[in-house]
């Protein structure tokens, strides 16, 4: 049998493999990588650009504690460098964060594919006991848990985790439903492949597209989440800076200095959009 | 009298890439048009021009005047005062256009909405228009949920609903894709009895051929948004002119004796140039008078071609014939099954029966063909045989191993080996996050017997490609990257990998266009030959499968109506059903009562194909179940009529539709 040379061209041309793919294609997709890329680049440089250590006195600023070229964003009421301490800060958040999210993710995943794939009694207990957990409201979940386990990094990563992998689970349930009903993963089947290369080589990587997307919002729930740790006194141990606590710190003095608590709180609100923008963009593409 | 619609020097544009080319062509008040071209030819984009509703990034060039109205520059409330009043527009889902939430009847009223008619007369058109369009009772329809009525009911609606208006024109859509044949035969049977009725001209889009020719008067043939053909009905099978048409005759199922696919692919906006754009595909294609743009031309009255070499396009031959006889296969059956059942709960305390004590052999290297309507299990037996389902009583042979409760998870490599299949969407097929290179040598890896190393397993993939006629380069492209056919080919050399005995194909073709269905097809054909693969090619296209099968099996209701050879079949087809399904894809003869073919209740004690049945004799069809009636060497009719009186019987009606013609 004879073919033609031309009916052999592929449709399209193959895409580029650079690095390039990954950049959003999205104005809102780039402008919120921008804004997560320069607290990630902030929180990296922290001790070399910080005019101060974190927790540094400055007692000459305690008579005037407001914005002034020594201090660009003020000192607090002990007299610490806010700019000094949301640059430090931000370290907190950008360790927490990525763990928590990915753990989150890891475990919702897991199970969701479980779930979706096998479907029957192995669903139903999943399902039974992710909507259990989601029952509860997350503050109270989160309180709960910290309270009892103690705050650490390692226990804030392990509460952001129990507390949204089911929903995640859930993203996953449904898209793995739908996926599992291509003719690839049959003829996977059809070929004797393994539950797990199933899993993970055939369904997975068709679902990154709406993951990925969730990831980022997730996040910035993260970030929140972190913050509001903070504020409630159960993110780290004092006196090292976290934006949360910062606020948390200042809370009080908001009528008199309402740029103590407005700083850090600003910081902690471009992360969030900037992750819901990338969220936004991803979503687009 | 100016025509109703005129199109002239219509160019369309979806940003840049140009998806129409200078169309014109007209319709005059009280004819109907057809518009046939495959998948990319921009006949959907054209129904969009005509009821003004055109994605935000198009822009069109050319006019469209519909009764003296430029629909291009007309002002919203003009085109709003012409949509669904004096242009009628049917859809191609049904399901899809009507309301969930509403009665059939209000939703009907909706559509009076605007009309001078009072509206206390107004239920009582609708009633009338309802009874018009096939309904007995319109009373009861109008007051049920679209989701209570089949799919044909839904389209019938649909229709009425785009008539109530009294429109000048409908526009049909697709009108019947997703339809089975019958019902099919009922709807266009339908369309042009309103159409002498009302006098409504008709734009009738459609990618097939056939049904387009029957139902209008004239026929356009798109070709990548340029008209290539616009001919009389009759002249588009008889004497087409355009090397395209040409090869879109050829490789219909039921024309010709061997399919004859057109080579190529359609191009894509990018790749198009200014002269003729089938150019690539085109045998008579010579870049000196065809690279540059030319004129149609005009050949007798309303037959225009556009062709640069139209003078040295030899007239059509009609290789008309019947599909070469293959000798009968008496090879040994590789997979034997036996009283095959499958039901699943059906609402209160009945069982729906998908499979009924079906008892088939496959022989060795042999096509069967399996038709049916939808529903008729033909899915569910292969589904059963892949290993996707379980079956509930009964037992499916392969070497020996029953596999009708084995699901593929708990089957052994050797199993697997020996039976693959090929699925229906070409879109899902494939992964595509993984390269056909990586596919083909997955599948080469499970299913090959012995270790490979990586090297033979890329040598063994390239020639996996090469079986499947493509070029070994692809290996390293992801499908996104290949079109329809090309990836169906994958699929087929992705299930060919392990050599297996069996091959099954479940409507493999039937999303791809008739020219690549053609390649895919002689595909399967050659393989079979080569590489002594039995195929269970399952499909609703009758044509298709007399073409390619050698033995065929015509299911009902999970029973099969008819075994026998695809001669024996087609050319004296005896069940009832049988005749009727043919009858149906000609439009010869109408044995079955096409109110009847809506909703068929399950049979309770009796043959499954009563309620729809010609021919009952009596008492006994109802109550009794038929045997298998041996009708020749290998021919078998479940029925309780003798295959003798049988002939009779169609011969008597046959006789009574020339003295009633």
């Amino acid at each position: 049998m004879t073919q033609s040379e031309n009916s052999q061209r592929p449709v399209e041309p193959a895409a580029s493999g650079s690095w390039k793919r990954f950049w959003p294609k999205s104005v809102r997709g780039r402008l919120g990588i921008s804004l997560i890329l320069f607290w990630v680049l902030a929180a990296l440089l922290a001790p070399l650009i910080a005019p101060y250590p974190p927790n540094a006195q400055d007692m000459d600023a305690l008579s005037n504690l407001g914005p002034s070229a020594a201090h660009w964003l003020g000192t607090d009421l002990l007299g610490r460098d806010i700019l000094s301490r949301i640059l430090w800060g931000a370290r907190t958040t950008l360790l927490v964060v990525p763990i928590a999210t990915a753990s989150a993710f890891a475990a919702g995943t897991a199970i969701g594919l479980a779930s979706g794939y096998f479907g029957g009694l192995v669903d139903r207990v999943i399902s039974g006991i992710s909507d259990i957990i989601l029952s509860f409201p997350t503050l109270v979940l989160y309180i709960v848990l910290i309270a009892s386990i103690g705050p650490s990094i390692i226990n804030i990563v392990i509460a952001i985790t129990l507390a949204s992998a089911p929903s995640i689970g859930r993203i996953v349930r449904g898209l793995t439903l739908e996926l599992r009903s291509r003719g690839y993963v049959a003829a996977a089947e059809m070929r004797g492949e393994s539950v797990l290369f199933l899993l993970f080589l055939e369904i997975l990587p068709n679902a990154r597209g709406p993951l990925l997307a969730d990831l980022s919002m997730r996040a910035g729930l993260a970030v929140v989440t972190v913050g509001t740790l903070g504020f409630l006194g159960l993110g780290l141990p004092p006196p090292d800076p976290d934006w949360g606590s910062m606020v948390a710190e200042n809370v009080t003095m908001i009528p008199v200095y309402p740029y103590m608590a407005l700083f850090p709180g600003l910081a902690m609100c471009s992360l969030v959009i900037g992750f819901s923008m990338l969220a936004d963009g991803l979503e687009e593409e | 009298m100016t025509p109703l619609l005129q199109i002239d020097n219509l160019s369309l544009f979806y940003g840049t890439d140009q998806v129409v080319r200078d169309l014109s062509f007209s319709i005059g008040r009280g004819e109907s048009f057809g518009l046939v071209g495959e998948s990319g030819s921009g006949k959907s984009s054209i129904a969009n021009v005509v009821i003004g509703d055109m994605p935000k990034i198009a822009r069109a060039r050319g006019s469209v005047r519909y009764d003296g109205v430029d629909l291009l520059s007309a002002s919203p409330e003009q085109l709003r005062a012409l949509r669904g009043r004096r242009i009628g527009f049917v859809q191609q889902d049904p399901g899809a256009s009507l309301n969930p939430t509403m009665r059939i009847g209000r939703q009907l009223l909706e559509a009076l909405e605007q009309s001078d008619i009072p509206v206390r007369a107004r239920s009582e058109n609708v009633a009338e228009m309802l009874s018009r369009v096939g309904f007995d009772n319109p009373g009861a329809i109008m007051a049920r949920y679209p989701h209570q009525i089949s799919g044909g009911q839904q389209q019938r609606v649909m229709i009425a609903m785009a008539l109530l208006p009294k429109p000048d024109l409908v526009l049909l859509d697709e009108p019947t894709s997703g339809l089975d044949v019958t019902v099919e035969a009922a709807v266009i049977e339908l369309i042009s009895d309103l159409r002498t009725q009302f006098g409504t001209s008709l734009l009738f889009i459609s990618h097939n051929l056939h049904l387009v020719s029957k139902a209008c008067d004239r026929v356009g043939v798109l070709y990548a948004g340029d008209l290539v053909e616009e001919a009389p009905a009759g002249l588009i099978f008889e004497a087409p002119r355009h090397p395209y048409t040409q090869g879109l005759v050829r490789c219909l199922p039921g024309q010709s004796a061997v399919l004859q696919p057109i080579r190529g692919h359609v191009p894509s906006p990018s790749e198009r140039g200014p002269g003729c754009l089938f150019a690539s595909r085109c045998a008579y294609h010579s870049s000196a008078s065809c690279d540059q743009p030319f004129d149609a031309t005009t050949m007798e009255a309303s037959h225009r071609v556009h062709c640069a070499r139209l003078g040295e396009i030899p007239a059509f031959e009609s290789v008309a014939g019947v599909p070469e006889v293959a000798a009968l296969n008496d090879a040994p059956p590789i997979v034997t099954i036996r009283k095959l059942r499958k039901s699943y709960p059906a609402s209160g305390r009945e069982l729906f029966l998908a499979n009924d004590d079906i008892d088939l052999d496959i022989r060795q290297s042999e096509i069967l063909g399996l038709v049916g309507e939808s529903g008729s299990g033909k899915s569910t037996l292969a589904k059963i045989i892949a290993g996707f389902d379980v079956a509930t009583s009964g037992s499916v042979l392969i070497g020996g191993t029953d596999i009708a409760r084995l699901p593929v998870r708990r089957r052994k490599r050797g199993l697997l080996r020996q039976v693959q299949m090929v699925f229906q969407n070409p879109d899902s097929t494939l992964n595509p996050t993984h390269t056909i290179g990586w596919t083909l040598g997955r599948a080469i890896r499970k299913l090959e017997t012995g270790h490979l190393s990586r090297q033979s397993i890329r040598s063994r993939a390239r020639e996996m490609l090469g079986l499947v006629a493509l070029l070994p380069g692809l290996a390293s492209r992801k499908p996104k990257a290949l079109s329809g056919g090309q990836r169906q080919r994958v699929a087929i050399a992705r299930a060919l990998s392990g050599k297996p005995q069996l091959l099954l194909a479940d409507e493999c073709v039937s999303a791809l266009d008739v020219s690549v269905q053609a390649a895919i097809v002689e595909l399967l054909q050659d393989l079979r030959q080569r590489t002594g693969t039995a195929i269970l090619f399952i499909s609703h296209d009758l044509a298709l499968v007399r073409q390619i099968s050698d033995r065929i099996v015509v299911m009902f209701r999970g029973k099969p109506m008819e075994i026998g050879s695809a001669s024996q079949v087609y050319s004296l087809p005896l069940h009832p059903y049988t005749e009727a399904l043919l009858s149906a894809g000609t439009g010869k003869a109408e044995v079955i009562n096409p109110a009847a073919v809506e909703r068929p209740k399950q049979a309770s004690g009796g043959c499954p194909f009563v309620e729809r049945c010609g021919r009952v004799v009596g008492e006994i069809c109802w109550t009794q179940k038929p045997g298998y009636q041996n009708a020749g060497p290998g021919h078998e009719i479940y029925c309780h009529i003798p295959p003798a009186e049988l002939i009779e019987l169609q011969k008597a009606s046959h006789a009574g539709i020339l003295i009633a013609g």
